[in-house]
């Protein structure tokens, strides 16, 4: 049982808002991690996970290209198998007012499309759509973007134990 | 020529930043400034106003259901509304506790309603409008003095095209 946390990043804020997700997933014992740019992502690993978390900087107040494009192929085929699986997003900008929901919320739209069942940053992060931070994570981040991870996780597993209750 | 700007204020943030963007619009000579919580709205005070500033807390991420219901009243006289130069503003609780998607909401509204909508300008920096979360501070203040500066100088340049 697994996350895939993937993440495009340019000036490396997303990348370390990442690391603070993909170490909050690791904090759920039974679930690994797989933390990965954008960019070496393939569709296999897609499809291998249970929960997807990616993230974005802000361009133009959406996802980067590089992320839409991830999306963009695994609605041209593969959207059967990408059902189910639980799905979360994180963003960085310039500005506190920059993007960052609207970013997430892209994300988001794009997984519900795939049919992932999404959620939100839990009540302990305190935010609508997951976590996001303007410049680099501060330590309030890097604790928001850890309980998010581990959020995430545990759905994981508790949709996984649904699943194999179901087929007995 | 006057630029009407509207909110709904639970705690006094979202008001406190309505006044900072109609000091804002009155640095503009020539355009005047009403400033109303959307509770005392008329339909005629929107009619009436060259531009429109909406503003409100992020409630579920959305503008609160006092100011929805003000744009669900307009919506069968939406050709009084067009090309009014329209702009947003939102207040909340969190870093990401909707503040954008709140002044989205408003922007597509007004859109709808046919208005010329527009952002913050450059300087502020934001995508959408000004959002503050919690009690607005001094960049806050700065960033609404500039969006009402540019909602004026649109209504002005719109007025004399």
């Amino acid at each position: 049982m697994h996350v895939l946390v993937t993440y495009h990043s340019r000036t490396g804020n997303t990348r370390a808002l990442a690391e603070h997700i993909a170490e909050g997933v690791r904090s759920m014992e039974g679930v690994d991690c797989i933390l990965m740019p954008v960019s070496e992502v393939t569709i296999d690993d897609v499809l291998a996970a249970d929960g997807l978390i990616a993230g974005s900087p802000s361009y133009y107040g959406t996802m980067a290209a590089e992320l839409k494009r991830l999306f963009d192929r695994i609605i041209s085929g593969h959207r059967a198998q990408t059902a189910r699986k639980v799905g979360a997003a994180f963003a960085t900008s310039g500005h506190p007012t920059g993007g960052l929901e609207t970013t997430m919320v892209s994300i988001l739209q794009a997984m519900l499309v795939a049919g992932l069942v999404v959620t939100g940053d839990p009540r302990s992060a305190g935010g609508h759509y997951g976590v996001g931070c303007a410049g680099k994570p501060d330590k309030h981040a890097a604790s928001w973007a850890l309980d998010h991870g581990r959020q995430v996780a545990e759905l994981v597993a508790q949709h996984s134990n649904k699943q194999k209750q179901a087929s007995r | 020529m006057h630029v009407l700007i509207v909110h709904h204020s639970r705690t006094g943030n979202t008001e406190k930043l309505a006044q900072a963007i109609a000091a804002g619009v009155k640095r503009v000579a020539g355009v005047d400034c009403v400033l109303k919580p959307v509770a005392e709205i008329e339909l005629e005070d929107l009619f009436a106003a060259d531009g429109i500033i909406a503003g409100s807390p992020s409630y579920y991420g959305t503008m609160a259901s006092e100011l929805k219901e003000m744009f669900d009243r307009i919506f069968n006289d939406r050709p009084k509304m067009l090309d009014k130069i329209g702009a947003a503003f939102a207040t909340a609780g969190h870093p990401t506790g909707g503040c954008e998607t709140t002044m989205v909401a408003i922007l597509e509204a007004m859109l709808v309603c046919g208005m010329l909508v527009c952002s913050d300008p450059p300087q502020a920096g934001g995508h959408y409008g000004v959002g503050s979360v919690g009690v607005p501070g001094d960049r806050e203040i700065k960033w609404a003095n500039l969006l009402g500066e540019r909602v004026a100088s649109l209504v002005l340049k719109m007025s004399s095209s």
